[in-house]
């Protein structure tokens, strides 16, 4: 992307070949890891440079023209395939692409750059293409030229990956075990990762709960983001360290920084063993409450992890993972042999399934031609699914099919007004008896339950409760709409702060209505997996914690550790302040006193 | 829109505003032309569909390009 990179970093200064330092960014998975850098730049390998020979231009300008006509094939053919699954409408969204692949102004540009410059033709397309992102690109108030450029950059990824002879643009290559430094992280080159290859991930851009970090958690891999232009400062084949849990990365470490490694993940592992000891232990509180504590997955083989980090069942398994990594839609059966096995490996415990959450950041393209001007205010998750009826169907009708694996429970995003729960409950209802007339087994019971995300749906959640069996409240999105700050932005991500005090009143207000209605409610953010927010939610009430598998031996430690009347004088207590220093600062000196080395691993 | 109908004709098209000249064929250099709605620009047509060209291109400026949004270029 173009335009000024802005991070906690050294920004402006120039590249060095040598020499170690140092650079912070935002802890995005836990981990410390040291090895060899492997910077991709979308995804490819970095450009060959090459001088041409006189009589070689005529070639290579004719290899330019034949990796134009290859995407172009591409592009229809990716066109096509989307025609065929959306009946509604004509697919618009490679016309850009199609548009700037033939573009004369593009091709003019490289060919003549290739034959008086005599560059290859990969150096001459890169030239032309940022020299016209750069004009494009700089008036950063306009999302129409913006999303434009997105555009042009991936219509680039393709034709560079055609000039490379590589197949699949947003395939993440590594050959070795490496360390993978990137601008950002597509959430499907982050699905593709490699766990055996990639030991750890550094990115320019991103948040604490962009999906580079989420999944970088939930696959286990060591991972810092938000770096401002970590791209910049490493050469492939540099020796890096990412402390996953400081949210640091260090460049071409000396000899003092490779021994203060080793010792600091002699701690950390002995840290970790600790609380690898809880993992058959229950979730009790010393005065014998039980707080239900389950992991949040995106795939069915991280039921591993949920099971060795000892977490009772699934609080919110995101199934957008089946629809992202592929480009047609997951069929019935597919998305049943998902749901099944999980409910089968994790019976009798609950398995919690979010239907479809599309857009906003997550792939969109498969449901309208053309991108939200504000997509974290548009057409996303349920509101897709209310308009798509059949893919809701085919997703509902799985579902409904794997309750009889396990203890399957439904739970529907972005509900923000009780129409939208009504409509969606009534659809519910609808696909379940359409399989009972079909003659299909289904589970007597199956629960069904409302995100409570937003905040419209957490000002009527009293009204809400008479719909559903049980709520989760999802913090990530809460808050970013609560305090209108968008998570994804590195600008602002420093903004958005679980610790707002009207986020936890908020909160306060949902736990407590649903409490005096007798309804089960559960956290699924990651305010779940962090000790502070942990320690608070458990003290306002909360029936269910939902982290991400690495994050429960610590939470559970700390549950263990305190007495629920303890942690209500706690919650108490922090309803009463206003600022996030005071609830921070407060909520430290309580954890403090916990457990010491819980807090040693998650800062610094 | 523009480019979709400057490209249904064989005519060189170009637009020039302020020192800037593109070829309207190209919907990147129009792009990088950055004319607002309200701002002056010089067209050039030649070739043995000139005229036609000219016409279409003039109706659709007219026609305001049929856009109350920016959505469709």
């Amino acid at each position: 992307m173009p335009g000024p990179r802005v991070g906690k970093t050294l920004r402006g200064k120039r590249k060095r070949k040598s020499g170690e330092f140092a650079v912070s960014g935002v802890a995005a998975s836990p981990g410390l890891v040291m090895a060899t850098a492997s910077v991709i730049s979308f995804g490819l390998p970095s450009i060959p440079i090459r001088k041409l020979r006189r009589n070689e231009v005529d070639d290579e300008i004719k290899r330019f023209r034949n990796s134009l006509t290859t995407t172009r094939d591409q592009c229809l053919k990716l066109q096509n395939g989307l025609k065929k699954k959306l009946k509604d409408k004509t697919p618009q969204i490679f016309d850009a692409h199609l548009l700037m692949i033939d573009d004369t102004f593009i091709t003019d540009q490289t060919i003549s750059l290739i034959r008086d410059k005599l560059v290859g033709a990969e150096q001459a397309y890169s030239i032309t293409v940022n020299k016209i992102v750069k004009v494009i690109g700089s008036d950063r108030n306009d999302n129409y030229l913006r999303e434009r450029v997105a555009d042009i950059r991936d219509v680039e990824r393709r034709v560079m990956a055609n000039l490379m002879g590589l197949t699949d643009p947003s395939r993440v290559d590594l050959k070795e075990q490496a360390i993978l430094v990137a601008h950002d992280l597509t959430p499907s080159q982050t699905a593709q990762l490699d766990r055996k290859l990639v030991l750890g991930c550094a990115t320019d851009v991103g948040g604490a709960t962009s999906h580079t970090a989420i999944l970088s958690r939930s696959l286990e891999i060591p991972a810092v983001v938000g770096l401002g232009n970590i791209t910049e400062l490493v050469d492939t084949g540099d020796e890096i360290i990412i402390d996953g849990y400081a949210g640091k990365v260090i460049i071409r470490p000396r000899k003092a920084e490779v021994q203060d490694f080793y010792f600091k993940a002699k701690d950390y592992r002995m840290i970790e063993n600790r609380l690898a000891k809880l993992r058959d232990l229950p979730a009790k509180t010393v005065d014998g409450r039980l707080v239900e504590l389950s992991a949040n997955i995106e795939f069915p083989k991280e039921v591993d992890s949920v099971i060795s980090h000892g977490a009772k069942g699934v609080g919110l398994f995101r199934s957008e993972f089946l629809y992202l990594t592929r480009s047609t839609l997951p069929t019935e059966e597919e998305q049943y042999q998902a749901y099944a096995e999980v409910a089968r490996r994790l019976n009798p415990d609950p398995v919690i399934i979010r239907t479809l959450d599309a857009g906003a950041d997550k792939f969109s393209a498969q449901f309208q031609s053309t991108p939200d001007p504000n997509p974290f205010l548009g057409n996303r998750a349920i509101r897709i699914c209310l308009k798509h009826k059949d893919i809701f169907r085919t997703q509902l009708r799985a579902l409904f099919r794997a309750t009889l694996e396990g203890n399957i429970k439904i739970l529907l995003p972005f509900i923000s007004t009780i129409e939208e729960l009504k409509k969606s409950m009534a659809f519910i209802r609808k696909v379940r008896r359409e399989l009972v007339d079909e003659g299909l087994p289904i589970s007597e019971k199956v629960e069904v339950g409302s995100m409570i995300e937003i905040p419209s749906a957490a000002m009527m959640v009293e009204d809400f409760l008479p719909f559903v069996n049980f709520i989760s409240i999802g913090t990530n999105d809460l808050i970013q709409y609560l305090i209108a700050v968008d998570r994804g932005n590195e600008r602002v991500a420093h903004l958005y702060e679980p610790f707002n005090p009207a986020v936890i009143r908020l909160i306060d207000f949902v736990i407590t209505k649903a409490k005096e209605n007798n309804k089960w409610v559960g956290v699924c953010g990651e305010m779940a997996g962090n000790p502070y927010s942990a320690l608070l939610l458990v003290g306002l009430g909360v029936d269910e914690l939902s982290a991400s598998p690495t994050s429960i031996p610590g939470i559970k430690k700390i549950i263990r550790s305190i007495s629920y009347s303890h942690a209500r004088e706690v919650a108490d207590k922090v309803l009463t302040l206003n600022s996030v220093g005071r609830i921070k600062n407060y909520l430290s000196q309580q954890v403090e006193e916990i457990d010491k080395g819980i807090i040693e691993l998650y800062t610094e | 829109m523009l480019v979709q109908t400057t490209n249904k004709f064989k005519s060189e098209i170009l637009i020039k505003k302020n020192d800037m000249e593109v070829n309207a064929k190209s919907i990147l250099g129009i792009m990088m032309l950055a004319a607002e709605y309200g701002s002056s620009i010089v067209l050039t047509v030649s070739g043995e569909d000139a005229e036609e060209a000219l016409g279409a291109v003039t109706e659709l400026f007219e026609r305001k390009f049929d856009e109350k949004k920016k959505e469709n270029a």
